[in-house]
């Protein structure tokens, strides 16, 4: 069963240096919120992996709380690159993984399965030119199969719309490899938009992501997931994203944001504190048009 | 593209021989419409794969429509076994492969993967392997681990009772799903009988209830109490009284004659003629 914890706490209690993380929220619920604390925090030597490094990969490097990122796609959707990222790898900071989106979520799959390997439909291509994959005969017919192995991330962060008083979770729209990334960590700690009553939720169960025994903490964190959204509850900040490529190529820019929106901030509420005046509003009234 | 179509076609298009995977679980949303056409009039020779059978597969065994079965379970759950599943188990005349509920899945789902087999620890120390030969043991190529393959099933045709449908072949399941999706996406043919066909502008209305795509749908047949007498959550109760009825008439061939005589048949009207009318099912088993 999960236990409620603050964010804070959450983090102290379950993350360590050197550990293997997986943020998990394909675009939608991304848990900005734990990424900004495990900053503050001053975790070092993580493996950081996601299937889309995002805008949180790229301030997590620009604290310089990892060494190795496996991935699958990296940038700033509709914007252009990471900026961050692509100096750490170009320095030499960071290790990279990087598989298609397909073999990412396989390895996942075996992961979860606690399977030792997990086989792929999937072509011959740089990636695998590159890094060639292992193949296994399949023990019907002769073809040969690329397989991938697991991955098995210490810790997977998530974020969902809300949890019911046990800790079991919810989310609604778009859910990426939220599920796959969950089952496949030895621990799972959230972050929830609201606590709401099990009763409330009888009628939403098909919307179970994740149930209370697979989830070690739960923290309550409204606009925990910004600047990505929430489903019908607040919009993407496109404007912050979009702002985000400017600022990160410039490495004295990013220190200074860094400094104020999360080493200057205690936590969630000080953070959007300092968002523009209105922004909160305007994508919070977005959401509902969003449907 | 409208993919309506009559129970006529449907059977009409399933040749001799063919492997047809059927969705719902035991006495829980079965395609019963199109099983009892089948069973009425399809070529037969049929090998049927099913995660959890009942009276789709029991019905077909029944009429000898059937040449294998490859299952993980098939019964009337609380209603006790499969007559002629059991009868055709110990006499031998059918052949049947015993599989589990996730090894099924994963066969589909091999197909819907693109891979020939996918791998399991399900199996493995159990007496499974030694009366499945379909599965294979294999070495994890990282470690060495020995684990079980799972073949890649490929239905010829997947049947499939939906609440609702579109005339392109989107269908809204309400409630469990079982492994309808699997079947839908694994075979090479897909069609779905449903409670009421609705307009597409509709069937966007349920969002992720949407289990069934168009991609996936050749055929669409509208069939109101389609899934009877196994049950459609939320709409109606698996019909236990039935069941009862069915299960006696198992007992004794002539009584079986009889009840072919009166149920199985392929118009979905004289079925539910035979049942007393709609009123008559609406009253026992509407939730």
């Amino acid at each position: 069963m999960a236990d409620f914890l603050p964010l804070q706490d959450a983090v102290a209690r379950y993350v360590r240096d050197g550990d293997h993380l997986y943020l998990a929220g394909f675009t939608h619920l991304i848990p900005f919120a734990f990424g900004h604390e495990i900053i503050r925090q001053g975790r070092r030597h993580l493996t950081l992996s996601r299937a889309t490094p995002d805008l949180v990969y790229d301030q997590m490097l620009a604290a310089h709380v990892a060494d190795r990122v496996v991935f699958s796609y990296a940038g700033n959707p509709g914007v252009g690159n990471l900026p961050v990222f692509r100096r750490a790898v170009e320095s030499g900071e960071v290790e990279i993984e990087e598989y298609t989106h397909f073999e990412l979520v396989a390895r996942l799959a075996a992961g979860a399965a606690g399977l030792p390997f997990w086989p792929v439909r999937s072509l011959e291509n740089d990636l695998s030119r590159r890094r060639p994959r292992p193949h296994v005969r399949s023990p019907f017919g002769d073809e040969e199969v690329a397989v991938v192995p697991p991955l098995r991330p210490d810790v997977t962060l998530v974020h969902a719309h809300c949890a019911d008083e046990d800790g079991n979770l919810y989310a609604w729209g778009l859910l990426g490899e939220i599920k796959e990334a969950a089952l496949a960590a030895d621990v799972v700690i959230a972050s929830v938009e609201e606590v709401r009553s099990a009763a409330s939720l009888r009628a939403e169960r098909d919307h179970l992501l994740l149930p209370s025994f697979r989830v070690q903490s739960v923290s309550l964190a409204p606009w925990g997931a910004h600047p990505s959204y929430v489903l019908g509850r607040y919009d993407r900040d496109t404007t912050f994203y979009t702002e985000w490529d400017a600022l990160a190529r410039d490495p004295s820019a990013t220190e200074e944001w860094l400094k104020r929106f999360v080493f200057g901030t205690a936590d969630r509420a000080a953070y959007t504190a300092l968002l523009p005046k209105g922004r909160l509003a305007a994508l919070k009234e977005a959401a509902q048009h969003a449907g | 593209m409208d993919k309506q179509t009559g129970i006529a076609e449907v059977v009409e298009s399933i040749p001799r021989g063919a492997t047809i995977a059927i969705g719902g679980s035991s006495l829980s949303r079965k395609p019963m419409g199109m099983v009892r056409a089948l069973a009425a009039r399809g070529q037969g020779d049929y090998t049927l794969v099913v995660d959890v059978g009942g009276p789709d597969v029991d019905l077909l065994l029944g009429c000898g429509k059937v040449a294998k079965v490859i299952y993980a379970f098939v019964g009337f759950e609380v209603m006790g076994l499969a007559p002629h599943f059991r009868r055709a188990r110990e006499s031998g005349s059918v052949e049947f492969e015993e599989w589990t509920e996730y090894t099924v899945m994963a066969g589909l789902d091999a197909t819907v993967k693109g891979v020939p087999f996918l791998p399991t620890h399900a199996g493995l120390a159990t007496d499974l392997m030694a009366v499945n030969h379909s599965f294979r043991t294999m070495r994890d190529p990282f470690e060495g681990e020995e684990i079980v393959a799972v073949p890649a099933l490929r239905p010829d045709f997947a049947l499939i009772h939906a609440n609702l449908a579109d005339h392109q072949g989107n269908a809204v399941i309400l409630g469990d799903g079982h492994v309808d999706v699997l079947c839908a996406k694994a075979a090479r043919h897909t069609i779905l009988s449903a409670e009421r066909i609705v307009s597409s502008e509709e069937i966007q209305r349920y969002g992720r209830e949407v289990q069934v795509h168009r991609v996936h749908v050749e055929g669409v047949v509208e069939m109101p109490w389609g899934a009877h007498f196994s049950g459609c959550a939320p709409y109606y109760r698996a019909d236990l009284g039935h069941v009862q009825e069915y299960l006696l008439a198992a007992r004794d061939p002539a009584e079986w004659d009889r009840y072919r005589e009166r149920f199985v048949t392929d118009r979905p009207d004289d079925y539910l003629d035979a049942l007393g009318g709609m009123e008559t099912l609406v009253g026992r088993l509407d939730v």
